[in-house]
């Protein structure tokens, strides 16, 4: 599949930045093999900067627009890895999530991305069983579907705050029932009220919990999730909210946090488990694929989307060369037209006695510095264009994402280089084919 | 002309039900090499993706129908160097495998290695794996050691050929 | 080294069958100097340029001492060029953005690197002994007298043992004129190089040994320079 595979086979005792290095330079190679033969034994570079100065807007203007076709094409490249990257990182305090059987990519965008959507409930009993369960280190609901602002609230427990957020970076954790504590990016003061909505987004009711106000207490670090618009109350609230039992038997009515008594537990669409170690995650995780529940890693999810992105991600590139080739080709005619402005110099170089492998390597040099220049610029253009992208796909999802160029797009763009170099061996056939004495005379 | 018909629909009504006998046996041949079973633990459909590589993956389905826990902890194959159980791990938003030394395997429960999260990963292969071959390895659970054959599916098979079957 | 010039029966046609050029017999004695004149469009250019050998369709024989340049393919006319013949043309053709030095010494770009030291002392040389004292300067901001100068040295770089002008002192004020060509014809006969000049100026055909006349393609008159 990927042609590159024998190579990186061939050199995988190096180290991996080696590999990335030898793979760049085996890319580049037939644009320096190429270079290397038309250019051998001659001196042309005092004429091909004259040229090029000669007709330096025309060339900026070129080398502008390979610059921008390739930055792009990496651009879009590496933002479609910073997105995988970044939803990765945002589920990654997420190691196993139980709920109710149903789509894995529904309880995913719900528990994880906080985009509700409604979902059967987890009992009490089952709560209880997870909870109990042997090495689990943490087992905490998140109860989701109510709203202030667009804020999504989630409700759950101080240890699930303490494992998002090990440090409040203001205020403290909730202690009572009313208290809440908000994400980094939630347009609230500590000491703030607020009254919940039923339902996010359009079907927000507001009036359903008017009686009810939460006060902020907290605020949590920075988590380049979309948690970091969430407001965290106790689950126990939600429920009161709601006008349910609130997880405890009424003589500790007041309690916080598990333990959870089965009889007063209503329900919750999904709980967050949390083991110490990776062989335990599995183990939960076998022990949990149940008739009643469903147990999956955020990140196993993400990882068969990812490689169902695989393809696209590949077809992506196939279709950003392309698309540099075609851009580069323009350019190259463009050349062509251009050659005819030249034509008189390199007439008079061929009346001179200069052979013909000299005017060829001038027109060759001239074409490949602007392939070469404009495909530099366009790492340079690249790396502005995956953080331009990704600030307005981080501002859009309030998923971090840190896009930003790397080897792939390296040996993406060395490659670009080596084809369309070879490319403009056309104009300079072109070019030296053109009759000495017409073009001398002109 | 009309018993000309029915002639060529009987005859080739046999052919067909023959082949379907045929293929149906050859189904039941291979089974017996899907299914191993050993001191209580079964482990069914092995398989791998085809690959050219130095490193893959491979994936079974593990029962314990034993009356007491046992624990995997490797695996042995003449085609590779080394075979480790390994997780998918999120790391940080680095999605990589992780080496389990060892996972339990409860009583009367089902631990299936599965893409996107466990594998007993084979590193330093001696051939490549081509699709529709099967090659041998021996997981090690305990004292128990189950060799079983591995199907080799194509290069982007997410699951087992005759995955869905029951045995 | 000297080169003489023998042509047998040169004959040029345009495609569309029009007689450019028809010279039967013409022969140049080594380290002579021809002046070449004639009316305008008379083929006085494609005259020279034959004797190059850059006329694709020329037939009959143009020999340079023992080489016969219309028998050779392209490559090894350009090397005869290249080593053997400078070119002065009818508007300098100068690289704009280039220095004179540059200019002057623009083939040993393509030559070898002990040739290219020899080039370029050549052509500082040469600019120096024609008055050119600026040679860094790029020639854009050159005047019509200075670039003609620049155009010469460049021929005679490479130390040519045929030097083919085309009209070498045009646009150029009498005084300058007459300084350039007799810069000119004492390089070329300092070395014993074969000189073939076109010019419609009296005073340049004048101080060769022999001129022609060239009218519609033919060679009318051809006579000894009094
Ligand atoms: N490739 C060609 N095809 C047809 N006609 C041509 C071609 N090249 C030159 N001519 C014609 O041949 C004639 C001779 O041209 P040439 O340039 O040799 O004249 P010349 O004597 O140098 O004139 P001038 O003194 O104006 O420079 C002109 O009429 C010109 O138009
Ligand atoms: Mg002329």
């Amino acid at each position: 599949m990927n042609p590159l595979g024998p190579l990186y086979r061939a050199i995988e005792w190096m180290p991996i930045a080696a590999q990335d290095a030898v793979v760049l330079l085996v890319l580049l190679l037939p644009a320096l093999v190429v270079g290397g033969l038309v250019i051998f034994g001659y001196r042309p570079f005092s004429l091909v900067r004259a040229m090029l100065w000669r007709f330096r807007w025309t060339n900026l203007l070129f080398i502008g627009l390979i610059a921008v076709s390739v930055g792009i094409g990496v651009g879009l490249i590496a933002q479609e890895r910073g997105l995988r990257q970044g939803t990765a990182r945002a589920a990654d305090p997420f190691d196993l999530i139980v709920a109710a059987p149903g789509s894995e990519i529904t309880m995913l965008f719900a528990a994880v991305y906080l985009q509700p959507s409604d979902v059967p409930l987890l009992s009490g009993d089952t709560y209880q069983s997870i909870a109990t369960a042997e090495n689990v280190s943490l087992a905490a609901p998140i109860a989701f579907g109510d709203s202030y602002n667009a804020y999504p609230i989630v409700g759950s427990t101080p240890q699930f705050v303490t494992h998002m957020s090990p440090a409040l970076v203001e205020g403290a954790m909730f202690r009572g029932h009313a208290d809440a504590v908000i994400g980094s990016g939630v347009d609230l003061t500590i000491g703030a009220t607020f009254t919940p909505a039923h339902g996010v987004g359009d079907a927000v009711e507001h009036d359903a919990h008017a009686q009810f106000k939460y006060t902020v207490v907290g605020r949590m670090q920075p988590t380049g999730s979309p948690w970091d618009r969430s407001i965290v109350v106790p689950v126990e609230a939600v429920w009161e909210v709601h006008g349910l039992a609130n997880g405890h038997a009424p003589e500790r009515a007041d309690q916080l946090g598990p333990p959870f008594d089965p009889d007063y537990f209503p329900g919750t669409p999904a709980v967050l488990v949390s083991a110490e170690q990776l062989y335990a995650n599995y183990a939960l995780r076998a022990q949990f694929q149940t008739a009643e529940t469903m147990a999956f890693f955020p990140g196993a999810v993400l990882a068969s989307l990812h490689g169902l992105m695989g393809d696209v991600r590949q077809v992506m590139s196939v279709m950003a060369v392309i698309t540099q080739v075609l851009v580069t080709t323009g350019v190259l005619v463009g050349l062509v037209i251009l050659m005819r402005l030249f034509a008189r110099r390199l007439a008079l170089l061929r009346a001179l006695g200069a052979p013909s492998r000299f005017v060829f390597s001038v027109v060759w040099s001239y074409a490949a510095t602007l392939i070469f220049i404009g495909a530099v610029a366009g790492v340079g253009v690249g790396f502005l264009a995956a953080a331009i992208i990704s600030r307005v796909v981080t501002a859009q999802t309030d998923i971090l994402v840190n896009a930003t160029l790397s080897w792939p797009e390296f040996h993406l763009v060395a490659g670009f280089i080596s084809l369309t170099v070879l490319l403009a061996l056309v104009p300079a056939f072109i070019a030296l084919s053109r009759p000495v004495i017409t073009d001398l005379r002109s | 002309m009309i018993r000309a018909c029915l002639i060529v629909l009987a005859l080739l009504a046999t052919t067909i039900m023959a082949q379907g006998t045929y293929a149906h046996g050859e189904a039941h041949q291979d089974h017996d090499d899907h299914v191993v079973e050993a001191d209580g633990v079964r482990a069914t459909h092995a398989w791998a993706n085809a690959t050219t590589g130095s490193t893959a993956l491979v994936y079974v389905e593990l029962e314990n129908i034993s009356e007491s826990a046992v624990t995997l902890t490797g695996a042995e194959t003449e085609l590779a160097a080394s075979a480790q159980l390994v997780g998918l791990e999120n790391t940080g938003g680095e999605l990589v495998y992780t080496v389990i030394p060892q996972m339990p395997i409860a009583a009367g429960s089902k631990m299936v290695l599965s893409p996107n999260g466990l594998a007993i990963r084979l590193e330093g292969l001696t051939a490549p794996l081509v699709h529709g071959e099967h090659f041998h390895i021996e997981i090690a659970l305990g004292d128990v050691h189950l060799d079983t054959a591995v199907e080799i599916e194509s290069a982007t098979a997410t699951q087992h050929s005759h995955a869905g079957h029951q045995h | 080294m000297t080169l003489g010039l023998t042509i047998n029966a040169l004959a040029v046609t345009a495609a569309s069958g029009r007689m450019l050029l028809d010279v039967p017999k013409l022969h140049l004695a080594p380290g002579s100097c021809l002046g070449v004149r004639g009316p305008s469009g008379a083929g006085k250019s494609t005259f020279l340029f034959s004797l190059a050998g850059l006329i694709e369709n020329a037939s009959g024989a143009v020999t340079w001492g023992e080489t016969n340049l219309l028998q050779m393919p392209a490559g090894a006319r350009a090397a005869f060029r290249r080593r053997s013949v400078g070119m002065v043309f009818q508007d300098f053709l100068l690289f704009e953005e280039l220095s004179a030095s540059a200019n002057a010494a623009l083939s040993g770009a393509y030559s070898d690197p002990a040739h290219q030291k020899a080039i370029e002392s050549k052509a500082e040389e040469v600019l120096t002994r024609l008055g050119i004292s600026h040679g860094a300067r790029t020639v854009d901001s050159f005047s019509g007298g200075e670039r003609q100068r620049v155009a010469i040295a460049r021929a005679l770089a490479s130390d040519p043992a045929v030097i083919l002008a085309d009209e070498p002192t045009a646009s150029l004020d009498r005084k300058t004129a007459d300084a350039l060509i007799d810069d000119l014809l004492a390089l070329v006969r300092d070395t014993g190089k074969t000189l073939v000049a076109v010019s419609h100026d009296p005073a340049v055909y004048t101080r060769m040994d022999r001129v022609i006349e060239i009218v519609d393609g033919r060679i009318a008159t051809d006579e000894a320079a009094r």
